[in-house]
């Protein structure tokens, strides 16, 4: 295999690529991970349900994708308010363990998948537009990765603020942080977590899209992206959004970038996820609060 | 009488927070050995760097002479210490008399292979459940056997603490507030019963208690410890008339 | 008709072996293992390797329910330590890598096609049909009882008690002198041996192996039989295992006869998506509650 002959830079953007689609996905995960104590793995439905309604609004609004991508959001986070509303406050109110949350996120996110297959059929749907490809040096693009990027990091920075600037987002910080302290503080944990899962399950919808955009629309769409996403939140340690940020990048680069190894080995691509699963039993049993979380022992 | 838990300088830290500075204690063998201090003086965290369930930062834990300190807490808990729990923690889905056998030993009857030959287990099964009903019995729980732990009261669950530590045989015993809300008569019957366990059975008591009344009369020795350190030991009588020990408790009361 | 019973006794008889699996681990031991298909499924290609290189079924039985033990040991050795949300992600993302491993590889078991013609263990000559299923109905009715006792003295013994001592504190079972991780380890070889062995029977009876068999919905299909049925009970198992069949075999009925626009497939999954959250919410004990010990 000759070196020279791999273009670099289009990796990297493949990098980028994945890499906002991960964190569109991871982030809303780790924060109900970290608000709920429990990992959602109906989570992953998310995606395909926004990849949906993208169709949706496409079918009925012609090529407007920028129209596709909000109804995504807005519906998608309205399904998020609903899984909570209707299974996992009433369960986590009755004070049932964690890993019970859990169990009960698996069979609401099998009702999610099969109700999208019986709904959209078990044939992949294609969006009915066109992005324009062209050519930037020696790098191939399409309006559509560039969307990706520039959506996601205008979100990113959105989300910065959010946290940072505003009362609310500083809410949701303290309460990730310390739960029993910030509700002594007065801040309305119910608010918070209904925003949480708009924003969270939305932001997941949005991620959907742009993969479905760039493969095809299946009910199956999050799922085969699971394993990365959470390693990712593991790597990230579960409670820092800008970690969950990074490692969504540095998970999508790595493995962009080991396409080449398994390529140089013949091995299928589909392996990637083995990558993620590497990392995830690694950062499990070296280093199990993440890379960024400093522990004082 | 040699010492049989030695501590040496431990310390522990939680998230910043010295809890445990530079504690430093012997327990005589076979004794009665008393804790107090105002609360969050760190005396429950002590016992608790004692029974391996939190790891200490710094310093050492000697047990019988042995090292104690980095071991899991089942390998603690085999050399002979014990630790009742501050609040009671019980299996909720066993039964009394179960939540009692589970601290029993049957070697035959834990391990994989031999547990399917049943005469390998059953009659030490049935000495263990006879001790354990005896033990209810003295702790007026008898009847309980069969209950399950949400239906009986909060001060029949701590007897059942106590009932668990005693069906360990254990070498020490580690008691955290075990006669809290418990009435003075059956008390001063627990008391007594310990007296007569280290009597027949050789077992050190390491107690931590905010009853002083009780502890003074059945302690010989007293450890008293105020924000992580111990700021003074001696007999009960030597701490009753300690100025320091008052001064940590008047600012509590 | 007698075949239909025969077939659907015999896929009760399956079901109710994977169900007492995941009971053993999660019932009375409290490990969450959502890679239930995994062992499933490596019992499955174990016993076809080697039944499809000559060797009697009964040897690939052997070899299925000792690899699956071995992988399930190795497994979780490390992973018993960490937390227990981990280890069902772990559990599950494992399932996944080792189907994509089987899925790619065609050396090992012949890629996503899979293996076929595997060997019945009763390859003789001019079989009924109805005599065939009575045969394998008998091995499979063989192999559950066989579990099923050896579970039975397990949960009722000093060792079961310390098992469900686990799960329901496994901090203060550790203080009270047992070395609880080599129990979750123990438990959980146990029930990834059983799923191996039904892997195995499965592999003989359908005849071929392919990893489309073997999806995290058949993980899901485990665990909703076995929180209907009672996780903490033995014979939960079997009420969840008739039950799951039920709801297959209703599910298929219902299209056939009334006409509800639905595939069966999707409507399956929907209904127990469902229950399972509603079983979590009202009825976490499942239908058959923990056997209580009473003393007089």
């Amino acid at each position: 295999m000759d070196l020279a002959s791999i273009n670099f830079l289009q990796i990297f953007l493949n990098g980028l690529i994945t890499g906002s689609i991960y964190f569109l996905a991871a982030l809303g995960l780790s924060l109900t991970y970290s608000l709920l104590n429990f990992p959602n793995i109906s989570h992953a439905e998310f995606l395909a349900f926004g990849a949906y309604a993208a169709y949706i609004s496409l079918e009925i609004i012609e090529n407007n994708f920028f129209l596709a991508i909000i109804v995504a959001f807005i519906l998608t986070g309205l399904l998020g308010i609903l899984s909570y509303l209707i299974v996992f406050k009433p369960l986590s109110k009755r004070g049932v363990a964690s890993m019970h949350l859990t169990i009960a996120s698996l069979g609401y996110g099998l009702f999610l998948r099969y109700s999208m297959y019986q709904i959209f059929g078990r044939e992949a749907l294609t969006y009915k537009i066109w992005f324009e490809a062209f050519n930037i040096g020696p790098i191939r693009v399409t309006s559509l990765w560039i969307l990706t990027i520039l959506i996601s990091l205008i979100l990113v920075f959105l989300l910065h603020l959010f946290l940072k600037k505003t009362l609310i987002g500083k809410a949701m910080r303290a309460l990730s942080n310390n739960q029993i302290l910030a509700m002594i503080c007065g801040i309305d944990k119910e608010k918070i977590l209904l925003l949480v899962w708009f924003i969270g399950a939305g932001l997941a919808g949005i991620g959907g899209v742009f993969r479905a955009g760039d493969t095809r629309i299946t009910p199956i769409l999050g799922w085969d992206l699971m394993i990365s996403i959470f390693a990712i939140i593991i790597l990230g340690g579960i409670k820092n959004p800008y970690a969950i940020i990074a490692s969504a990048y540095i998970i999508g680069l790595i493995e962009n970038f080991s396409i080449i190894l398994l390529t140089f080995f013949n091995l299928s691509t589909e392996y990637k996820s083995i990558i993620a699963f590497i990392i995830l039993i690694v950062i499990i049993l070296l280093k199990p609060y993440g890379l960024f979380t400093k522990i004082e022992k | 009488m040699k010492e049989i838990l030695i501590l040496e300088n431990v310390c522990k830290s939680f998230n910043g927070l010295e809890v445990v500075k530079n504690v430093s204690l012997k327990v005589k063998e076979k004794s009665i050995t008393g804790l107090i201090g105002p609360n969050g003086s760190g005396k429950t965290t002590l016992f608790n760097l004692i029974s391996g369930i939190y790891k200490i930062d710094n310093g050492k834990i000697f047990f019988n002479g042995e090292r104690i300190d980095n071991l899991e807490p089942y390998k603690i808990s085999n050399k002979g210490i014990i630790k009742s729990f501050q609040i009671p923690r019980l299996l909720k889905k066993l039964t009394i008399l179960e939540n009692m056998l589970i601290a029993s030993k049957n070697i035959k009857g834990e391990e994989i292979l031999s547990i399917f030959n049943k005469n390998n287990w059953r009659k030490i099964e049935e000495e263990n459940i006879k001790k354990a009903l005896s033990i209810l019995e003295f702790l007026e729980l008898k009847e309980l056997r069969n209950s399950l732990p949400m239906n009986i009261s909060g001060g029949q669950l701590k007897l059942l603490e106590i009932g668990r530590a005693l069906m360990c045989n254990p070498k020490m015993l580690l008691l955290d507030e075990i006669i809290a809300g418990i009435n003075p008569i059956l008390a001063e019957k627990i008391f007594r019963k310990i007296i007569e366990l280290r009597d027949n059975f050789d077992i050190t008591f390491f107690i931590i208690e905010h009853r002083i009344d009780f502890l003074f009369d059945f302690a010989e020795y007293i450890f008293v410890m105020d924000k992580g350190k111990i700021i003074a030991e001696g007999s009960p009588k030597e701490i009753i008339n300690n100025e320091k020990v008052m001064e940590a408790y008047i600012g509590e009361k | 008709m007698i075949a239909f019973i025969l077939d659907t006794l015999i896929w009760i008889a399956l079901y109710s072996i994977l169900s007492l699996s995941l009971s053993i681990e999660y019932g009375f031991t409290g490990i969450i293992n959502f890679g239930k298909a995994l062992f499933f499924m490596i019992g499955a290609y174990v016993s076809a390797i080697v039944t499809l290189s000559g060797l009697n079924y009964f040897i690939g039985l052997l070899f299925a329910i000792l690899f699956s033990a071995l992988i399930g040991l190795i497994l979780s050795i490390p992973m018993i330590k960490i937390r227990e949300d981990y280890f069902a992600i772990v559990t599950l993302a494992l399932n996944e890598c080792f189907r994509i491993i089987l899925k790619n590889e065609y050396w090992i078991a012949g890629g996503p096609i899979g293996l076929k013609n595997i060997p019945s263990a009763f390859p003789l000559k001019n079989l009924s049909y109805e005599i065939f299923l009575l045969l394998n109905l008998l091995l499979i009715i063989g192999i559950l009882l066989s579990f099923y006792s050896i579970l039975r003295i397990m949960i009722n013994s000093p060792y079961g008690r310390i098992l469900r001592a686990i799960r329901e504190d496994e901090l203060l079972t550790q203080t009270l002198g047992k070395n609880t991780f080599k129990y979750k380890t123990q438990a959980f070889a146990i029930g990834s041996a059983m799923a191996g062995a039904a892997g195995s029977f499965l592999s003989q009876y359908i005849g071929y192996v392919s990893t489309d068999l073997f999806l995290s919905t058949t993980t899901f299909t485990i665990w909703i039989m076995c929180i209907i049925g009672g996780p903490s009970n033995i014979n939960g198992a079997i009420i969840g295992a008739l039950f799951m069949r039920g709801i297959e075999r209703g599910t298929r009925i219902l299209k056939d006869y009334v006409n509800i626009p639905i595939d069966p497939n999707n409507f399956m999954f929907i209904i127990t998506g469902i229950l399972m959250v509603l079983f979590i919410m009202y009825k976490p004990e499942g239908i058959l509650k923990e056997k209580r010990m009473r003393i007089e």
